[in-house]
């Protein structure tokens, strides 16, 4: 993944736009092919925001759909992947927000924990408790720069603004993360 | 705890996210105070770094859900919607505002009148103001409006006697009739014994009232005489005697004027003086 990932970043050609136009003619395997290679960096966007496996499943599944119905959307401006992830991280933020009323975060990763112990993605308790004390935004700035390692200028297109604020922004989410970890037992 | 400067703080986030030993000496060596924050950042970026690896599983097949909306138009509708309350609020507190601050409506300028001073014959003044060394003048009191009794429209708002009065083909009871007569005309009346209890008819369209009672009077045997003003007695007629008409009315000014004769010129109408009412 992670050399899609840098063959990504490297290049100058968006082999991606071939298969976007490809779909955009009619062609549904061009879709499943861009859904199967982006289908794992989506989910971990996902569950680094939602902190919910399932709730992340569902969303990834919500994303794609979006970009199903819009792809005509895309503007070719930026990468397929950065247009592609800036649905992934708005739409997974907008449902760690409508979820955290329901209060349900710590308990289900938590039940999931204790149901699960043999998952390798087992994540640092100080860490996990932490992220989950985060907003889902800051959350967010950390999944992509931390889990998914993209630069600031990908991080920049995915949520939209440019690369000093989202080097601010990354910095300021870095504390509250700290402050959260440095407390968490 | 001392709290770090940004710069530095800066700095040990580069160190701790690039790793590098020789920087991490360095630093250590430059701020021996900050070593163990710096450990702490290193250990955190290193549990950070850590992500959560996927574990190798099925990639559900896709399949489009129904429902779902790109999230950025659904930001833009909540802006657009926004806007428009937005304007909607500043338009209505415009309107309320300037309804408030509308000015009264403003009558025209009146035009400035000019008062001609009146003037005496030797055009001295009238009115002097008085001041130091100016004796005062009063004007010469002329009455303009010498006192003369009113004048009335009508003089029968005046004289009950000339009252018109409206009986239309009514049959009645003589003392009813008079009753009612003087009640209309405004007359208070005193009714001597032995007056005619017979039923009467009338038929007058508006003649005055003393009139009325005097041609009454001729038919019925009865004669009204004037007591004080506004006041009436009726007597009736002995039968040795007839009743007081312009014919048989002595020509000591008793006038029996009705409808059978020239009102008199004073426009009143006379009824005959009882001979006793003022002592003669």
């Amino acid at each position: 993944m992670s050399a899609v990932i840098d063959q990504t970043r490297g290049a100058t050609f968006d082999e991606d736009i071939v298969l976007v136009e490809r779909y955009l003619a009619g062609d549904q395997d061009s879709f499943e092919l861009l859904y199967s290679k982006y289908y794992e960096k989506v989910l971990a966007i996902a569950r680094g925001i939602l902190m919910d496996p399932d709730e992340a499943a569902d969303a990834v599944q919500e994303v794609f759909t979006l970009v199903y119905r819009h792809l005509n959307r895309f503007d070719r401006r930026s990468r397929f992947s950065t247009w592609l992830f800036r649905v992934a991280v708005n739409r997974s933020i907008q449902e760690a927000r409508r979820n955290k009323h329901k209060s349900r975060n710590v308990a289900l990763t938590e039940a999931l924990v204790a149901e699960a112990p043999d998952d390798s993605d087992e994540m640092d308790p100080r860490v996990q408790a932490a992220m989950t004390e985060l907003a889902p935004a800051d959350r967010a700035l950390l999944v992509l720069y931390y889990w998914e390692e993209l630069s600031l200028q990908e991080i920049a297109d995915s949520i939209g603004c440019n690369v000093n604020a989202a080097k601010t922004r990354l910095y300021r989410a870095r504390e509250r993360f700290r402050e959260k970890y440095e407390v968490a037992p | 705890m001392k709290r770090i400067a940004p710069d530095v703080e800066r700095l040990m986030w580069l160190i701790a996210e690039e790793r590098d030993p020789r920087a991490i000496a360095d630093f250590e060596a430059r701020f021996p105070a900050l070593r163990y924050e710096l450990a702490k950042r290193i250990s955190m970026v290193g549990d950070l770094r850590k992500s959560p690896k996927t574990p190798p599983h099925d990639i559900p097949r896709f399949v489009p859900r129904s429902g779902a909306t790109m999230p950025q138009a659904v930001n833009r509708s909540i802006y657009v919607a926004l806007a428009f309350v937005t304007a909607a609020l500043a338009f209505g507190t415009y309107a309320a505002k300037s309804m408030l601050n509308q000015k009264p409506p403003t009558l025209p300028p009146v035009p400035p009148v000019n008062v001609s001073q009146p003037t005496t014959g030797n055009d001295e003044p009238l009115y002097t103001k008085p001041g130091p060394g100016k004796a005062t003048v009063v004007p010469p009191v002329e009455d303009t409006h010498p006192t003369q009794p009113p004048q009335y429209a009508d003089a029968s708002d005046k004289n009950p006697l000339l009252h018109p009065i409206f009986f239309k083909n009514v049959r009645a009871p003589l003392d009813a009739a008079l009753i009612q007569i003087c009640k209309q005309a405004g007359l208070t009346y005193e009714m001597a014994p032995g007056m005619p209890q017979i039923e009467i008819e009338m038929n007058y369209d508006g003649e005055a009232a003393g009139d009325i009672l005097a041609d009454l009077g001729r038919r019925y045997n009865f004669t009204p005489y004037p007591q004080e003003a506004g006041s009436l007695l009726f007597i009736p007629v002995r039968p040795d005697e007839t009743p007081r008409t312009d014919s048989t009315a002595p020509s000591d000014g008793t006038v029996h004027p009705g409808n059978q004769g020239a009102p008199p010129k004073d426009g009143g109408v006379r009824l005959q003086k009882r001979p006793d009412a003022d002592g003669q």
